[in-house]
């Protein structure tokens, strides 16, 4: 107790003194004075001489300064003292070479700011929870066949968890747009279809009013809506009084039951909910050619787990219903399990893999940037060797000389790190402009307290990482050498050389494996960019047109699509134009199965309903026979063109055309085989797809237009809004998709890595090479004198230049041997983001490999150079 | 003089107390002449050695100081001693006194005697 107290009234008089430092100086000072005059006086009164007595009090004294500095010492935390005049002298000295320092703090700048900004996406992206209370209890279910999850389940197996499970809350939601009477005409706001328990599920209380009740949760139950607050103040006012009033969403009254807070936002930015009102599976009926079979509905369902359940348990249980429920099921539902993960899962978990690709790719960037600078110190420590020897002579401590020189570095880390956020602020937003869905969760990125937090400690341990070579060999100098020999060149410290050498070859190691990783990024880019999707993207675009029910009926909706058609195609500028259900690359509407003879079960056939024209429109090429056309009735002979892959899997080669496949209990005459076009997405293979004339299907209420224009397609875009305003002004405009962006969306998240990743691979070879040419300068530089004695002998200067070359080449050759091993191992982690390309593709290595030694070369040529010119004269006379 | 003996950060402090407890409010040279004159002027304390030691006496609370004017009509920094100062130079007294005790009965050791070596 006494001696905490005693320590504490020590540290509170330190820190006073510290604060009050001058003051305390001037007092000793006054102190000594008086203690010197004292002494003179008594000498004085016992008889000596002024001069001697002054004499004799000074001897007995002791040296003043000597006494103030320790006093001073006794006074303040000497390690706090000490630390201001280390880093008073590491701003000097920083300041007295402004290039070194300038250089040092761009590269930190870049490697910090780089990290930061991964980190800050990383964060947001992969490692933030779900804005909602208790978000690791939130699951999304789904059910999968032999490992494919189907990222939906259908509607049985959804009921009976629903109704049965113990361990999970279920609800259904779906993203639902709706027409809404706003302040600037109609638009189509984004909302959601959900059941009563979504509110439960995702912890949600409205701020005013209540939520939906089963009743209303029902088919045909009452129109109910519940607002989002932002909607509700942007639209209605903030009206406190809207409770129980009508409000018209799709032409229909709806009554406002609630309003749900700000802080609730879903990844649509969902402003409003109505009922799901699902409709209970129909009972199955055996399949006859009169009973095409029961129709499935297949949902997004998501969760709560209860009290005490996890996943797994959750797992098990679904598993164990479904096992149950499966024979009384036809036999293709047999097979089927459940999916159970976090809904974070579900929204970022293809996200991840990429997004932490390049974040240890930054990583490996700031690694090498250390090792970088760290060489670049260590020359520079060499050159002030003779200061370091002369500050040891003088008395200071070994501990203290390495403490100012990690001093010196960390000034330096923390400066780049300062610069370093300002480029990430920078980065940050390039990234988001350059592919916001393969980024995700974009509202969530922004430079916050835990990425100033992470940005310092990766400066600090940047500062110290970089700075502990130099300390350690400044702490380790021989002041003898030093100081005794001629000059700081003449004696080489053989540790120095091999650390720089270690760190210029683990450099050029890691940046390969980067340049190698990006190499594989971009073959396989490549490839995706040359995947022919089957279409002409160029000049077409596609409007989605939903008429709202009830006040469109499937009879309504048919004369409205006939008209806009005709009005759009006369429209000039616009070549041709029809419509379909499922464009390119935009989904499907559905897929069938056919039975042959024998009563086996085709794989699944994907089935697209299109309008007349629909191949000439949209670019694709008829291999065989004649695409869908006008002569296509309602009441007509059933068609049906194929594509190749269908064609190849029915029928023999060249015999599609004029045979006939069943679907659905109707037999239909194969009419035009069609080169595949891609339906789902880029990179998966084909499937095969039937294209079925609209018009005997029926358009409904809800079909894709799809327009191709004779200029850039953005011309005719607001023309064709304003043909839907003009022909029912209630409508909202319609979205309209550029296919061209489609398609450029559909590789963005490779681009996206592949930009990214081959920056940083750019950046770490540079610095790598970079660091190498520092190196040979260096060795050039401090072998002068040595070379100028071999050329004064009579060595050939080719040869000298070759020597430096050589040592280069060696150096790069043993870094690229590492950096081939280390990219073997390294490449498997990116396995599953390659398409079409082995990681082991030895082209890519190859480069890869080449490129560094050949930059290698062309940095170690301007030192061997310099060495081949080294007058022997000015060389030896410099000594 | 004879040679001068070097002075023990922790037994000058409790030179310190002591020069306090007897002489009252007493400046630096002061203190160091009394010390001297005590050692019989085999201790010599030059400034480097007093005065850190009075700094930190005064940070740790057992003296405290003011300024005043000196018997020649000099402005002098006093130290006096405080209750705290009292306590720790009566322990240190206490544990000084345990441990030359504890010395001089080893030294009383003879060889062969009683727990002597072999």
């Amino acid at each position: 107790m006494i001696a905490l107290r005693r320590w504490i009234a020590r540290v509170a008089a330190s820190l006073r003194a510290l604060t009050g430092s001058s003051r305390a100086d001037d007092e000793m000072r006054e102190e000594l004075a008086a203690h010197l005059a004292m002494h003179i006086d008594e000498n004085l009164r016992r008889g000596m001489t002024p001069d001697e007595a002054r004499r004799t009090a000074l001897l007995a004294a002791g040296s003043v300064t000597a006494a103030a500095e320790s006093a001073r010492e006794q006074r303040g935390i000497p390690m706090i003292e000490s630390l201001t005049s280390d880093v008073r002298y590491a701003v000097r000295a920083l300041l007295a070479k402004p290039g070194y320092t300038t250089a040092v703090v761009l590269t930190l700048a870049l490697g910090i700011g780089a990290n930061s900004a991964m980190f800050t996406i990383v964060n947001a992206v992969v490692l933030r929870p779900l804005p909602y209370p208790d978000p690791d209890r939130i699951v999304s279910l789904s059910t999968m066949t032999k490992g494919d999850d189907h990222g939906v389940v259908d509607d049985v197996n959804y009921v009976a968890w629903r109704d049965n499970a113990r361990s999970v809350t279920l609800t259904l939601a779906a993203g639902d747009d709706g027409i809404f009477t706003t302040s600037t005409g109609p638009r189509e706001l984004p909302g959601m279809d959900v059941s009563a328990s979504y509110f439960s599920v995702f912890r949600v209380r409205p701020i005013m009013g209540r939520t939906f009740s089963a009743d209303e949760d029902r088919p045909g139950g009452p129109k109910v809506v519940v607002l989002h607050e932002a909607l509700w103040r942007r639209e209605f006012n903030a009206d406190a009084s809207i409770l129980g009033k009508a409000i018209t969403i799709d032409g229909t009254p709806h009554t406002v039951i609630g309003v749900l807070p700000e802080w609730f936002t879903t990844p649509r930015h969902a402003e409003y909910w109505i009922p799901y009102q699902m409709r209970e599976p129909q009972a199955a009926r055996p399949i006859t050619p009169a009973n095409p079979g029961v129709v499935t509905r297949y949902y997004m369902a998501q969760g709560r787990l209860r009290d005490g359940a996890t996943i797994e348990s959750a797992r098990a249980e679904l598993a164990a219903i479904t096992k149950r429920i499966e024979g009384a099921r036809a036999e293709e539902w047999r097979g089927i399990s459940p999916v159970v993960m976090t809904l974070h899962d579900r929204r970022f978990g293809d996200r991840r893999k990429p997004l932490l690709l390049l974040f240890s790719a930054v990583g490996v960037l700031l690694i090498i940037a250390c090792a970088n600078l760290a060489n670049l110190s260590l020359a520079r420590a060499a050159g002030r060797q003779r200061e370091m020897a002369v500050r040891l002579a003088l008395g200071a401590g070994r501990w203290r000389l390495a403490r100012a020189l990690l001093c010196e570095s960390t000034l330096l880390a923390l400066a780049g790190a300062v610069l370093g956020l300002l480029i990430a602020k920078a980065g940050i937003g390039y990234v988001i402009r350059l592919s916001p869905t393969s980024v995700g969760n974009v509202d969530g990125i922004q430079l916050n307290a835990t990425v100033l937090l992470f940005t310092l400690g990766v400066a600090l341990v940047t500062g110290f990482t970089f700075g502990l070579a130099p300390a350690v060999a400044a702490a380790r100098g021989d002041i003898n050498s030093v100081l005794s020999s001629g000059g700081p060149r003449s004696t080489t410290s053989w540790l120095r050389r091999a650390t720089q050498r270690f760190l210029v070859i683990a450099q050029l190691a890691t940046a390969l494996v980067l340049v190698t990783a990006a190499g594989l990024v971009t073959r396989t880019l490549i490839r995706v960019a040359a995947i022919d999707a089957g279409f002409d993207a160029r000049h077409l675009v596609a409007l989605t047109l939903r008429l709202p029910e009830p006040r469109y009926t499937t009879a309504r909706a048919e004369p409205f699509f006939d008209q806009l058609l005709a009005r759009v195609r006369a429209l000039p500028g616009v070549t041709s134009a029809t419509y379909v259900h499922g464009t390119p690359l935009g989904g499907l509407a559905f897929s069938f199965t056919t039975t042959d003879s024998a009563g086996r079960r085709s794989a699944p056939i994907d089935v697209v309903e299109a309008g007349a024209d629909y191949f000439r429109v949209i670019g694709a090429t008829v291999v065989e026979g004649r695409g869908i056309d006008s002569t296509d009735r309602a009441d007509g002979e059933k068609v049906v063109v194929v594509n190749e892959l269908l064609a190849h899997r029915l029928f023999s080669t060249g015999r599609a055309v004029g045979s006939s496949i069943s679907f659905q209990g109707n037999n239909a005459r194969v009419v035009g085989v069609v080169k595949n076009i891609l339906q789902r997405d880029l990179e998966a293979t084909a499937s095969a797809v039937a294209y079925v004339p609209l018009v005997q299907e029926g358009i409904g209420t809800y079909a894709s237009l799809m327009v191709r224009s004779a200029g850039p397609p953005s011309a005719v875009e607001s023309s064709i809004s304003r043909v839907v305003q003009s022909l029912d002004p209630s409508l909202a405009p319609p979205p309209v998709r550029v296919m061209t962006d489609v398609v450029a969306r559909a590789i963005a998240p490779r681009q996206f890595t592949f930009v990214l990743l081959g920056s940083f691979a750019a950046l770490a070879g540079v610095l790598a090479v970079l660091g190498l040419y520092g190196v040979l300068a260096n060795l050039v530089a401090d072998r002068t004198r040595e070379i100028g004695i071999r050329v004064a002998l009579g060595a050939d200067p080719r040869r000298v230049a070759g020597l430096v070359l050589g040592q280069g080449a060696t150096l790069a050759g043993v870094g690229v041997v590492l950096g081939l091993g280390g990219s073997a191992i390294a490449v498997r982690t990116i396995r599953s983001l390659m398409y079409d390309t082995s990681v082991y593709d030895p082209w890519t290595f190859a480069a890869g490999a080449a490129l560094l030694v050949a930059v290698s070369l062309v940095a170690s040529y301007v030192p061997a150079r310099r060495a081949s010119r080294v007058d022997p004269v000015i060389a030896l006379r410099a000594e | 003089m004879g040679e001068k003996l070097d002075v023990w950060q922790g037994t000058l402090a409790l030179m310190v107390l002591r020069t306090l407890e007897v002489l009252g409010p007493v400046h630096g040279y002061g203190i160091a002449r009394r010390i001297e004159e005590t050692s019989k002027h085999r201790l010599a304390l030059n400034y480097g050695t007093l005065y850190p030691a009075l700094i930190k006496l005064e940070q740790e609370g057992f003296i405290r100081s003011e300024w005043r004017a000196s018997e020649n009509n000099r402005r002098a920094k006093y130290y006096t001693i405080t209750a705290a100062g009292r306590k720790q130079l009566a322990r240190e007294t206490r544990e000084w006194q345990q441990t030359a005790d504890l010395m001089a009965a080893f030294f009383a050791l003879r060889p062969g005697g009683e727990g002597g070596a072999a």
